[in-house]
Parts: structure tokens; C-alpha cells; sequence
């Protein structure tokens, strides 16, 4: 039974919202817990059928993003984590986006529980806002000002020094 | 079932909310993303205390168990602590008020000491807190040291982003030697590694003067002048960048001055900073790395837009910062460039041995020109000392404000009382003159006041919105100061004419609640401790507190059999 299974399991089909299959490679798969989470519960039941994922979540086009990162980092996986080649490779993976894209990709790496993809789209949110005044953060990802004047006075007046 | 596709950032899960905001590595950055929305705010990190680094000030227990503490930290010392000191441009929105060149640490989190730049004298009169939204801050430098270390010439932190698992130092001591110190955070067990000079090596050198990142590389510069490049991981010398010293076997080492790195962040390039080893003279000698032919080229004109300042830390600067600043120069302070050996008295001799709060400046390529840069370039000087009006107790506004009463205050690391000011007329014109020229032009105007603790440029007025100012609270029990308007509207026999002060019902409250306050405290103070336990501190927060309740008019006669006991 076992040896049956792990052939079949070589490989595993995700299906993204709007319907679209995507045959993905189990070691790349497993870059997501989601879909480790899945395979793994499947072997346990020693099913030999090929397992269908449905991602209700992410679109087509979020699910190819998402895959081609688990693609490059599985190939990686047994590498220093620090390797400088895919550091470099995650920046410019990245850059190509818009933010509503990088918006989408950062949700869809929270759902599908892709630790190193949420973490690398988080801190490249906060790289690219970091030198920014709040009103130009508010303009580009279209967010009302939801404060009193009260309220955004006691926040801003946090930015004070203290001297002893 | 949400979809990912729309374009949603207010409505973000607060999870990914947070990791942005972990993400983020100042201060000054949470607290925009905070202002965006209230969401925003509502998930995202707490706002550290800490204000200049998200890490430090820490404090690095030394435990004797460990075994391999460094012979050049004092046995006595029982940690290391570390602080950010850097140096910042501060220049004020308002276009009609100076920038101010200023060195910020950070000892505790939170509470930050100002000093000047370059001579590191403690700025102790200035408002309780600088709002900073109306200011911009500009960081010219940033330096890391161990508080109450004299032996440690330079810090580099080489894990500084996050507080994680472990922090690593670079560490050069004032004997020429580097270590890394590697601290784990959790339970703070450290190690450290020396940089041995060993002749088997293939790059010998005995003491270094100086290490600065260049190009994501660590460079050392030795006393000769020979530059290396270090590997961190292995502690050792991997490369010779420099192999033809500045200075040669013949230099007589006992006159030679501690050489310096710094890398231009405009140009991109490497530096080294030379005081040339000539006594009674001051000359300086800028040497550039080229790359290509692995030596140093001297550098005879800086250019107009750059000045070098001379500190520990070197650092370039732009010259369009400072007003009145021509470029092409070096400013440093007294006894920076020091001897190996023996002490520099001819720095006292040029400087003068007052204050620590005159610098030197030399024009590059020009000989012997040391000046006092308060004498060639006034308007550059005040961006460097005296501390600008704006930071001071008496600020700006209060200046156009009537009807209120001089007071005397005198502020210092410790509460201390403040005082009535004799003449009982408010400000006069020529008081005003005096005060802006005391604040503006003159080299020495904060000169710790005499013994009873009134000088001229102490002279302040208490601001109409007293409950504004913050008071350093001291662990031990410590009386407020108290305002002198309180003693107007309680006092009868107060010589101060009531009319001459405009105040509040509000305010006036504030004055009754701070003297009964100090009465209180007094009271709790005298009855917690006996003649014996009671420290030197607090006698003499007692002795302040007395004196002060006094001269409000206050009867406190009841009390001294108490405080003599």
C-alpha cells in the first residue's frame, strides 16, 4: 500500500477560484502547509487516486505567483536558507508587482500558510512605505483617514523626544 | 467566501497587518503606519519607549562564570551597556530658526541626553521634550558605545535589524584591539572573539586604529597605515587592501596620532584621516583609497560641498547643512586625534582649557591654519554650540508673551527649585536683547550657575501651561519645583504684585496641588526614614524642598525640628 501511494502522490492537481487546474510537483507543494496539510492527511488515508485541491481563495493568476515562488525556493530547500542567490531573486520577484497584485499575493500567502512568501511580502510592504509621509501611504493603497483630529493629534504626539 | 482580487489594504488581516509593522525598523516608522487608519494602529506593534534604536540601550550581563571576559573591561563592571549615540541635524520648520548639530544618546530607554557633537559635553538646560513633527531630524552619524567604558575607541553592530536570537558586535579597544562579541538573546550568554595578530599569517599587523564597512566589506586600518580587509565569520585578516603604509619604520611611533576610516556616503569612497605627528602644529593629511592601485592617494582639495567632522566616528557631511559653512575643511575637537602615547598638551594650548565646547577647524591642503571655528566661521560655529533657543526652557513664544513674572530657574540633571527672581518688573526690551545674545553668540553661556544657583542665563519664564512640562521623576521621594505663581495668589506676604501676573484658576490649582505635593512628599520622606538611612540625595531634596516652601511663605517652621533630627 505504502509504495503504491508514494508514486501516486508525486504530484498533485490545485484548483484556484476561478476554476482553473494546476498540476504542481508534491515537493513543490509542500512549500505551502496548506497543501502539505492536505497531502499529508491523503497519504494517511493511503488513497491512490490523484488529490484535487480546491483553493477557494486565490485566483488563477495569485496561484501561478504563488507557485512559481514554492517552485524557486523548493529547488532551494535543501540549501543554506541564507543563500544570497534567492535572496536576490525574491527581491526582484517581487518588484514586478502592483500593490493591489502585492495586496492579493500577501493574502494568498496567508491563506495557503506559506510562511517565508508572507514574511517576504510583509517586509517588502514595509521597505516601500517606510520613507513615506502618511498622507502619500493613504493615497496609494486608498485607505480613508478614519481618525478625529483628537486621535491622530495623540498619536502624533508620540513623536516626541524626552530628555532627562 | 472573500476574494483576493480587490484592492483592499484598510481591510487587511490583522495578522498581516502586524508582520508589516514588526517589519518596520524605527521609531519614527511605526509611529506613520500607526496615523494611517485606525486599523492600522489598532493591530500593529506597540510603540516601543525606546526612541533611537528599536534594540538598544541593552544591557549585556558580564557573568564570571563565563570565563572569557576581556582584561580591558574593568573587573568591577558587572555588564556592558550598550547605547546609540548618534549625530543628528536638527533643523526646525520654521525657517527662521537655526539648525542645530547635536549628539544623541540614549542611555535609558526612552530618555535621551543631548551633547555637543563633538566634545560630548552634556547639554543640561533644554525643555523637557522636543516635539519632533516640528522638526526634521536628519541622522549625519550613527555610533554605538558602552556607557562608562573609556577603553573601547569604536562599536559596530553587525546584526542590528532585529532583536532576534543573537546580536553581534564588533568591538575595538583603545589598546588597537578588535573583538567580536556574540550575545545570545535569550539568556544572554556571550562570547568573545579576538583578532589575533599572529606572524604565521599571511597579513601581520600588530595594532589597529580603526575599522569601518565599506562596500559591505569590514576594512582595518593599522598603525601604519596598512589597510586589511576582515573576515567576521573567522576573525582574521583576509586580504591587503593597502600594503604601503602612510607611515614608514622611521616615524617615531610615541608621537604618531590614532589614524582614522571614513567613507565619503556621497562619493562612495573610502577615506583615511591622518593628524600628522608634528607637535605645536596642527596638520592634517586626507588620503583616498584607490582601489584599483591598492594605495592611498592624498587628497589635496575636499571640494566646497563637503566637510569632514573629527570625531570618533568620522563622518563627511554636505556643507549646504550648516550656514556659513565654505566646505573643504576638517572640524574636530581637542584631544580627538590622540597620541598613543602621553598627553596632548598642545591641544590645550590651542584650544584654550576652558569648557570643552570649542572646536578646531582646518582647511584642507593649507598648511599650518588650525583656527577656532568660532573665530572664522561664526554663523557654522552656532550651528554646533552654543544649544540653539529653541531647545531651551524659555522657549521662542514665550518671548512675545506679557504679563508674566521673571523667574529664575535653574534645571539640572536634578529637580531642583526654582527661585524668585528679586526685581519684580517683568521682561524689558533689554532683557530680551540680553538673553537672545547670551542664548546666540556667546561661547560659554551655560556655564553651571554659582552656589546659590543664579546666574543670568539662567534666568527663564515659567510657560502659561504649566501641566505641559514633564518632571524627572527620581526613584527616591523628590519635591516638584515649584512655580512662583503659587506664592502670589496664596501668600499675603508675597512682595510681588498680583497684578503683574495674569493666570488661570486652572494653573493657580496646579500651583496649590505641587505645593501641597511637596509637603506631603516631605512628610513621607521625613517619617520613612531615620537620621541615619536618609541618603545624601534626599537630604538634600529635603534641604530644596525647605528652602523652597519658604520663600513661598509657606510655614514650615513646624517641620525643621524634624528635618534637623
Amino acid at each position: 500500500m505504502a509504495s503504491s501511494s508514494s508514486s501516486s502522490l508525486s504530484r498533485v492537481v490545485v484548483k484556484s477560484s476561478d476554476n482553473n487546474l494546476f498540476v504542481v510537483n508534491k515537493k513543490v507543494a509542500s512549500q505551502s502547509q496548506l497543501l502539505k496539510q492536505c497531502i499529508d492527511n491523503m497519504e494517511e488515508k493511503g488513497t491512490n487516486d490523484v488529490i484535487l485541491i480546491p483553493l477557494s481563495n486565490v485566483t488563477s493568476n495569485i496561484l501561478t505567483l504563488v507557485l512559481e515562488y514554492c517552485e524557486k525556493h523548493a529547488d532551494f530547500a535543501d540549501d543554506d536558507n541564507n543563500n544570497q542567490e534567492l535572496k536576490q531573486w525574491d527581491h526582484e520577484f517581487l518588484k514586478k508587482f502592483d500593490y493591489a497584485t502585492l495586496n492579493s499575493l500577501t493574502m494568498a500567502a496567508d491563506y495557503m500558510v506559506t510562511k517565508s512568501l508572507l514574511n517576504l511580502c510583509c517586509q517588502f510592504i514595509a521597505d516601500s512605505i517606510k520613507d513615506l509621509t502618511v498622507q502619500q501611504i493613504r493615497q496609494i493603497f486608498d485607505i480613508k483617514n478614519d481618525f478625529t483630529p483628537q486621535e491622530e493629534a495623540d498619536i502624533k504626539n508620540e513623536n516626541a523626544w524626552a530628555f532627562r | 467566501m472573500t476574494h483576493f482580487s480587490r484592492h483592499r489594504w484598510s481591510k487587511l488581516p490583522r495578522k498581516i497587518i502586524y508582520i508589516i509593522s514588526k517589519s518596520l525598523k524605527t521609531r519614527q516608522q511605526i509611529i506613520q503606519f500607526k496615523r494611517v487608519c485606525k486599523r492600522w494602529n489598532k493591530h500593529s506593534v506597540l510603540l516601543p519607549l525606546n526612541t533611537l534604536s528599536l534594540t538598544l540601550p541593552l544591557t549585556i550581563p558580564i557573568s564570571s562564570s563565563c570565563g572569557n571576559t576581556l582584561p580591558f573591561i574593568r573587573s568591577s563592571t558587572h555588564s556592558l551597556h550598550l547605547e546609540v549615540s548618534s549625530i543628528y541635524l536638527i533643523t526646525p520648520l520654521d525657517a527662521s530658526l537655526r539648525p542645530w548639530m547635536v549628539m544623541v544618546r540614549e542611555p535609558n530607554p526612552g530618555k535621551l541626553q543631548l551633547r555637543h557633537p563633538l566634545t560630548a559635553k552634556r547639554v543640561t538646560k533644554l525643555l523637557p521634550t522636543l516635539d519632533m513633527s516640528k522638526f526634521r531630524a536628519f541622522e549625519l552619524a550613527r555610533g554605538y558605545n558602552f556607557k562608562k567604558s573609556d577603553s573601547v575607541l569604536k562599536v559596530i553592530l553587525l546584526s542590528s535589524s532585529t532583536p532576534s536570537s543573537s546580536l553581534e558586535l564588533l568591538v575595538l579597544f583603545r589598546q588597537g584591539v578588535l573583538g567580536k562579541l556574540t550575545v545570545r538573546m535569550s539568556d544572554h550568554h556571550h562570547g568573545w572573539k579576538i583578532l589575533k595578530p599572529h606572524r604565521k599569517y599571511p597579513f601581520w599587523f600588530r595594532y589597529l586604529d580603526d575599522i569601518t564597512v565599506f562596500k559591505e566589506k569590514y576594512c582595518c586600518l593599522d598603525r601604519r597605515g596598512k589597510l586589511y580587509e576582515l573576515n567576521i565569520e573567522s576573525m582574521k585578516m583576509v586580504n591587503l587592501l593597502v600594503s604601503e603604509p602612510i607611515y614608514g619604520r622611521e616615524a617615531p611611533m610615541i608621537v604618531q596620532r590614532r589614524k582614522r576610516l571614513v567613507v565619503d556616503p556621497t562619493s562612495k569612497e573610502l577615506h583615511s584621516l591622518v593628524r600628522e605627528p608634528k607637535n605645536g602644529n596642527v596638520r592634517f593629511k586626507l588620503y583616498k583609497f584607490n582601489e584599483c592601485c591598492k594605495k592611498w592617494d592624498v587628497v589635496e582639495h575636499l571640494g566646497k560641498d563637503r566637510v569632514l567632522f573629527g570625531v570618533d566616528h568620522c563622518f563627511f557631511a554636505k556643507a549646504k547643512y550648516f550656514p556659513g559653512c565654505k566646505g573643504n575643511c576638517i572640524v574636530f575637537a581637542a584631544n580627538c586625534f590622540t597620541q598613543y602615547r602621553g598627553r596632548n598638551t598642545p591641544d590645550r594650548r590651542l584650544f584654550g582649557d576652558d569648557d570643552d565646547v570649542e572646536v578646531g577647524v582646518y582647511r584642507i591642503g593649507k598648511g599650518d591654519n588650525f583656527r577656532l571655528l568660532s573665530s572664522v566661521y561664526g554663523e557654522f560655529s552656532k550651528s554646533i554650540w552654543p544649544p540653539p533657543i529653541w531647545l531651551s526652557p524659555k522657549s521662542q513664544e514665550d518671548l512675545d508673551e506679557e504679563n508674566f513674572s521673571t523667574i529664575k530657574c535653574h534645571s539640572d540633571d536634578h529637580v531642583e527649585p526654582m527661585l524668585i527672581d528679586s526685581s519684580d518688573e517683568g521682561f524689558t526690551d533689554k532683557d530680551k536683547d540680553e538673553e537672545i545674545k547670551l542664548n546666540s553668540s556667546s561661547s560659554k553661556p551655560y556655564k553651571v550657575s554659582d552656589s546659590n544657583g543664579i546666574t543670568n542665563s539662567d534666568k527663564t519664564r515659567q510657560r502659561s501651561s504649566f501641566n505641559e512640562q514633564t518632571y524627572n521623576s527620581e526613584e527616591h521621594v523628590s519635591a516638584p519645583p515649584l512655580p512662583i505663581e503659587y506664592k502670589v495668589h496664596n501668600v499675603g506676604t508675597s512682595k510681588m504684585d498680583c497684578q503683574k501676573t495674569g493666570v488661570c484658576s486652572d494653573y493657580n490649582k496646579a500651583m496649590r496641588a505641587y505645593a501641597l505635593e511637596s509637603v506631603a512628599k516631605l512628610v513621607i520622606t521625613l517619617q520613612n526614614t531615620t537620621g541615619k538611612s536618609l541618603s545624601v540625595d534626599q537630604a538634600d531634596d529635603i534641604r530644596a524642598t525647605m528652602s523652597d516652601l519658604q520663600r513661598v511663605g509657606l510655614k514650615v517652621d513646624w517641620l525643621v525640628p524634624a528635618v534637623e533630627k
